[in-house]
């Protein structure tokens, strides 16, 4: 039953030309730098390899996947209130806990599959127009670093997701969770030097330090104290509060 | 009186939204294959009941029982019963016809198979649209659409709330037609809200009157034989008044202004009362049930409501 509703959401999210389009704009982008670099500007394409490529191709187009993560994740449930095909969605036996779990699922394996079509057209891209050198890290080091990055988007797109439900639209929620996307590594500077800023999120954010290879940590180190399972628990801990939150909100609510 | 073939009861439901009472200590039963009209102007209170019919809102009082299964309790198990459309037929435009049926297919704990998906696009007869975007529909396009979803998993019970809003008149005869066919061959129960008196009229067997959240009335559109136990005031014009109040004492209720005797009576006691009549003598000249026509009284409620 749950898969059902899952696949609903994804049949959903496929109908719109947002979420095609948007695919299409990454290929063509990874396709277009290539051609670009490669038969544009030959000298630099010399110089570079399979791994320059993509991981610049990963680095740029991260945040795009990020950006159209907080936007469907922003839209998923206040769209229904729009539209008004929440009262279809919701005079269902399923429970609206369940509804409301299989949007957030469904919007998670889309940020997955953008996140996977960057990274592998990057590396695929790179090295059929660039090649691999004697010298190229290994295909691993990049998709380590996109796995790294995966808590933070989740966690921001539980924090669009929520705003999306309790607010019921999709300007106010999207801008508030793409400032706290923008802003969260400065605040965990700023309050770096206080103790209770160990338990804010955006001080485990950036996972990729905790990697031994200097190639994905970026000669990054943890805070003093910072452990790799300490960073995830805080994560998993802030997407569930946002996540029971937004339960809490969208099944008690009245629909009008 | 609830029976195993009632499907849908209400008990004494209320509903209080900041403070002012919107639904008052409402209560009414549908039974299979019957067509009930829930008659109210506008702002009564038609949509409030149904949004809590199908869980959409919570109710302050009261008890909703569909097929049997409290819906605050079993709230899957009511809600596996039930199609609906709520206001509009909204659907998603962006979708054709059949990924919508699809969608609310996929929803439905039994599975709906492809013949019955095709059976029921027949039914409302959208083959030719089926595989349209939604959103390139007509609104009587979208009300078949939506009548056909809520439909799609042989509900027990379809509440349309004012179905015919925005439908031309052929299209609001197709509509009866479907419903009226519906409730004959599926045995489906089905209520309809409307402020409109007329089609109510054409299209239910039983009415209630709403008016600010309360039951004004409650009756059969067509009474006929089922009526008979309903007791209504009668009035007969007699050649004597006085003589009438004589032979009349054995009876309750009887009053008497002239000649126009007034006595509250069952469908079987008027021959009985018209046999004491004239055989006592009196000659007969009038007699008349004064039971308010459902038009009387739907017009002095809406008169007095302001709608
Ligand atoms: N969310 C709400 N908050 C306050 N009052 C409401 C709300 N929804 C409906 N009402 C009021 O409840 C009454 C009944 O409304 P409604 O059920 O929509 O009537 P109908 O469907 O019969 O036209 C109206 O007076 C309306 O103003
Ligand atoms: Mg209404």
């Amino acid at each position: 039953m749950f898969f059902a509703l899952v696949r609903n959401e994804l049949m959903k999210l496929h109908s719109k030309r947002q979420t095609r389009y948007f695919y299409l704009f990454l290929i063509i982008v990874l396709l277009g730098a290539g051609f670009v670099f490669r038969f544009g500007a030959p000298e630099t394409a010399a110089r570079i390899d399979q791994m320059d490529f993509a991981s610049n191709m990963y680095a740029g187009l991260s945040l795009f996947v990020t950006v159209f993560a907080l936007a469907i994740g922003a839209q998923s449930v206040s769209e229904e209130y729009r539209d008004g095909t929440i009262k279809q969605l919701l005079i269902r036996p399923s429970s609206r806990t369940s509804i409301l779990l299989s949007k957030f699922v469904a919007v998670l394996l889309v940020l997955l599959a953008a996140d996977a079509l960057i990274v592998a057209g990057g590396l695929l891209i790179g090295t059929g127009l660039f090649g691999i050198q004697a010298d190229t890290p290994p295909a691993l080091v990049l998709i380590k670093t996109a796995v790294y990055d995966l808590p933070r988007m989740v966690f921001l797109t539980s924090l669009s997701f929520f705003l999306g439900v309790a607010l019921r639209g999709i300007g106010l929620a999207l801008s508030v969770s793409l400032i706290a996307y923008f802003v969260g590594g400065l605040v965990s500077m700023m309050v770096s030097k206080y103790r209770w800023s160990k338990l804010l999120i955006f001080r485990h954010t950036d996972l990729a330090v905790y990697d031994p290879d200097p190639l994905v940590s970026g000669g990054g180190m943890p805070p003093a104290g910072f452990t790799l399972g300490l960073s995830l628990t805080v994560i998993a801990a802030y997407i569930a509060l946002l996540l029971g939150l937004s339960m809490l909100v969208f099944a008690k609510r009245d629909v009008r | 009186m609830p029976t195993e073939e009632t499907v849908v009861r209400l008990e004494n439901v209320s509903k209080t939204i900041g403070g002012a009472e919107i639904i008052r200590n409402l209560s009414f039963s549908v039974k299979r294959g019957e067509i009930y009209g829930f008659l109210g102007p506008n702002g009564s209170g038609k949509t409030t009941t149904i949004r809590m019919m199908v869980g959409l809102i919570s109710m302050t009082k009261g008890t909703i029982t569909i097929a049997g299964h409290d819906i605050r309790k079993e709230r899957g198990k009511a809600m596996a019963h039930v199609g609906a459309i709520v206001e509009n037929p909204e659907l998603y435009g962006y979708m054709s016809g059949r990924k919508n049926l699809l969608h609310f297919a996929r929803m439905s704990p039994t599975p709906v198979s492809a013949e019955r998906m095709a059976e029921v696009v027949r039914l409302v007869d959208l083959e030719h649209a089926i595989d349209k975007k939604v959103r390139t529909y007509s609104l009587g396009m979208k009300q078949r659409l939506g009548i056909a979803q809520a439909l799609l998993h042989h509900p027990s019970i379809l509440i349309l709330d004012e179905p015919t809003n925005g439908l031309d008149p052929a299209g609001i005869r197709q509509l009866r037609d479907y419903l009226r066919l519906l409730a004959r061959t599926e045995r489906l129960a089905i209520i309809v809200s409307s402020h409109l008196l007329s089609e109510i009229e054409l299209m239910c067997d039983r009415v209630l009157i709403i008016q600010e959240g309360r039951l004004v009335d409650e009756r059969l559109v067509h009474p006929g034989g089922e009526s008979e136990d309903r007791r209504l005031p009668v009035r007969f014009e007699v050649s004597d008044g006085a003589r009438a109040a004589v032979l009349l004492q054995a009876f309750a209720g009887v009053l008497i202004e002239g000649n126009q005797v007034t006595v509250e009576l069952g469908r079987e006691e008027i021959p009985e009362l018209v046999t004491v009549l004239t055989e006592g003598g009196l000659r007969l000249y009038q007699i008349r049930t004064l039971a308010p026509s459902l038009e009387d009284t739907f017009l002095e409620l809406t008169k007095g409501g302001g709608v």
